[in-house]
């Protein structure tokens, strides 16, 4: 179930405003045009869905990830602070689900399966995050 | 496309918007207002360009060429629901394509929300009588 974060993976690195400073080898192609503009500005409808994500990791400084849902596809999306500092953080990204909107049929059977996938993940993602602080509250006593 | 486009009437209505096809289905001549989508295709069957559509259209054009009537009907395909009327010649048949609304897929509240617009927009089709022209209806997201 876990995502291994590779090398492969698509990424990008936003400073403290959210501006795209870096683009990773595999996001190049789809973002390399976007380096020095705000995220935002490309994708103004994601920022409920993504930024207070992006905001927990700058205030915490622990990584996280996070399935969502976002124009037609589940994608997985792990941010880390960035070794830089100053309110840098990169994301990796994977998709998992791509909504076949061709019929009513496939339309319905791709929105249960992608429900079903945000809901494994959620529950993946949770049993993470406890273990960690279980691993956390261990570790301080 | 995020919303539901406004639904044209007939006096707004794209009348370049249409295909026409042989018996086999084949595109013969297609409008100006579908010449990028479709204008390259001519001489190809239709399906072959809507994968999965043949169920969903060709019940309805099949009624048209056996009844020599107009039959309309509102349809969901890739995205879209689109109201559809075939008009049967001496050989051939023409196909207007309205569209109504695209499926706003952004986030999953938008999806729902269009889910709910689309059905209730395919269920009043369904119980309108054939032939009716299609209504004004405001902007609202599908």
């Amino acid at each position: 179930m876990a995502v291994t974060v590779e090398q492969t993976l698509p990424s990008l690195t936003l400073d403290a405003d959210d501006t795209i400073v870096d683009v990773g080898l595999a996001a190049r192609a789809v973002f390399g045009a976007s380096l020095g503009e705000s995220v935002w500005e490309r994708f103004p409808d994601a920022k409920p869905l993504y930024g207070p994500h992006y905001e927990r990791v700058r205030r915490t400084g622990e990584p996280t990830e996070f399935v969502q849902f976002f124009r037609g596809q589940v994608g997985w999306v792990r941010v880390v602070p960035d070794d830089g500092g100053r309110g840098r953080i990169t994301l990796s990204w994977r998709i998992l689900h791509v909504l076949d909107t061709l019929t009513v049929e496939s339309l319905l059977r791709s929105i249960a399966e992608a429900i079903e996938l945000l809901g494994r993940w959620d529950v993946q993602l949770s049993r993470q995050r406890t273990r960690e602080l279980l691993r956390v509250i261990e570790g301080g006593t | 496309m995020s919303t539901l486009q406004p639904e044209l009437d007939r006096s707004e209505a794209d009348t370049t918007a249409f295909v026409v096809l042989d018996a086999d289905d084949r595109i013969l001549r297609v409008g100006p207002g579908l010449h990028d989508r479709f204008g390259a295709f001519v001489g190809q069957v239709l399906w072959g360009r809507l994968p999965g559509a043949e169920p969903l259209y060709g019940p309805h054009f099949d009624e048209a060429r056996e009844t020599g009537r107009t039959v309309e009907f509102t349809v969901y395909y890739a995205a879209e629901v689109k109201r559809i009327r075939a008009t049967p010649g001496a050989e051939d048949l023409t196909v207007h394509i309205w569209p109504i609304g695209v499926l706003d897929v952004r986030t999953l509240a938008t999806l729902a929300e269009s889910l709910q617009t689309m059905e209730l927009e395919l269920s009043n089709r369904a119980s309108e009588p054939p032939g009716r022209p299609a209504p004004a209806s405001p902007r609202a997201p599908l």
